[in-house]
């Protein structure tokens, strides 16, 4: 990798710790980061201060009100968790009486509550989608792939020279390991395109593949579990493998 | 009881660890929620969601990636920025004008009392331009996206991200080095 290539990533270390990047350009860099001791070394500093930024305010007391709400919906999720009792019959035409009742607003609330949670999870993967999209032209092929206990896609377009693996649900790797991608040429020969670990608070993974070569000169992508820092060759077998 | 007990505690079901947990840092999450809100009754929404999404994803914690305060606000963070997201809400920027008792209490930043070492970090993003501080809050505090920043404000985009960068790297010499020179 060129020194100019190394720096632009570098200057946008204190951008990416607030979050201020786009996808496309974290994605590029967290995967240059996995094989750059200085850049980690830059971002472990600049996290230092991002995290710090969340903790330096003046302190404002929390509101006494929530941690009883926050009570009574834990004793809900106890209670619905509980074995079922037996009812006479009067008990329960009064409590089918009572969840009519209570279901009509209940059942809007719920659906209110459900349609508004979807409308989040929608918008946070907006700026994700929107690069992902940006691929999905005709020219772009998307493969399936099923593993154990997770799914996902990967999106290949020769014309532009892209590529990105999509997992759900992938666990995180043992400690001190990483998921390395290896692209597969028609030899059968793995060439190194990307560490990435799955993300912290969500289940969706996406990591761009990176290649000095064109995908068109490969016929195919694994996905194995490396040490931290990632193999010059593959040392285990593979979790997931595709042909495209 | 430490943190990571605690927390332990919690992903066992422990209603009284959570509640012990809540009870040591919900001022703390709160007070990032209501900076990021502006509103009281959102930013106590938030504060309950933040706790709920605690409670129901303790078991993808990973202490090598972060204390349980830090993961606790990466939690408040990124609900604050959904729900803001959600509500098309966006609190003003904060004008940088702070109580004359506050600045008259500036603490070295080598302190090693923790809030004092907060504190220093908070006086030193104030002390910064403001057409660097304000670059920063709208990052951090409203997720906004460097070339969402160079719309909001009008400003090409190189001149967000000299600015921004320009930011950080003072608040690092400023704060980061005067700690650890």
């Amino acid at each position: 990798m060129s020194q100019e290539t190394h720096d632009s990533f570098t200057e946008n270390i204190p951008a990416y710790v607030l979050g201020a990047i786009g996808w496309a350009e974290a994605s590029a860099l967290k995967a240059h980061l996995e094989t750059c001791p200085v850049c980690q070394a830059e971002l472990a500093r600049y996290q230092q201060i991002s995290d710090g930024i969340a903790r330096a305010l003046p302190l404002q007391m929390s509101p006494r009100s929530v941690r009883g709400k926050l009570l009574a919906s834990l004793e809900k999720t106890e209670t619905s968790a509980r074995p079922k009792t037996r009812w006479g019959f009067r008990q329960f035409a009064t409590g089918v009486l009572a969840l009519v009742l209570i279901s009509t607003n209940l059942i809007a609330f719920l659906q209110i509550r459900e349609l508004r949670q979807q409308h989040l999870q929608l918008a946070d993967q907006v700026e994700q989608q929107h690069t992902i999209l940006g691929m999905l032209a005709a020219s772009t092929e998307i493969h399936s792939i099923r593993g154990d206990g997770f799914s996902g896609h990967l999106l290949l377009d020769r014309e532009k020279n892209l590529a990105y693996l999509l997992t759900w649900n992938l666990p995180p790797p043992p400690q001190g390991q990483i998921y390395q991608i290896w692209l597969i040429d028609p030899n059968g020969d793995e060439t190194a395109a990307a560490l990435f670990r799955p993300e912290f608070d969500r289940p969706f993974t996406s990591a761009a593949l990176v290649t000095s070569r064109t995908f068109v000169e490969f016929v195919g992508v694994e996905v194995t579990i490396e040490p931290s820092g990632g193999s010059d060759t593959p040392t285990s077998e593979p979790i997931l493998s595709v042909n495209y | 009881m430490d943190d990571l007990e605690l927390i332990s505690k919690v992903a066992d079901g422990d209603q009284g660890a959570f509640l012990a947990l809540y009870d040591r840092y919900s001022s703390r999450v709160y007070t990032l929620i209501l900076r990021m809100m502006n509103d009281e009754m959102l930013a106590e929404e938030v504060l309950q969601e933040t706790f709920l999404r605690l409670w129901s994803r303790v078991s993808q914690y990973i202490p090598e990636r972060g204390s349980p305060l830090t993961w606790l606000l990466a939690i408040a963070r990124r609900t604050a920025l959904e729900r803001l997201r959600f509500e098309s809400h966006r609190p003003a920027l904060s004008d940088g004008n702070e109580p004359s008792s506050l600045l008259e209490s500036i603490p070295e930043p080598a302190s090693t009392s923790e809030e004092a070492r907060w504190r220093s970090l908070y006086l030193a993003v104030q002390s910064l331009p403001e057409e660097q501080r304000k670059l920063i809050e709208l990052a951090y505090y409203q997720g906004l996206s460097q070339s969402e920043i160079a719309e909001v404000l009008d400003l090409p985009l190189g001149t967000v991200k000299t600015r921004l960068r320009a930011g950080m790297l003072r608040l690092r010499h400023q704060w980061l080095e005067n700690e650890n020179p």
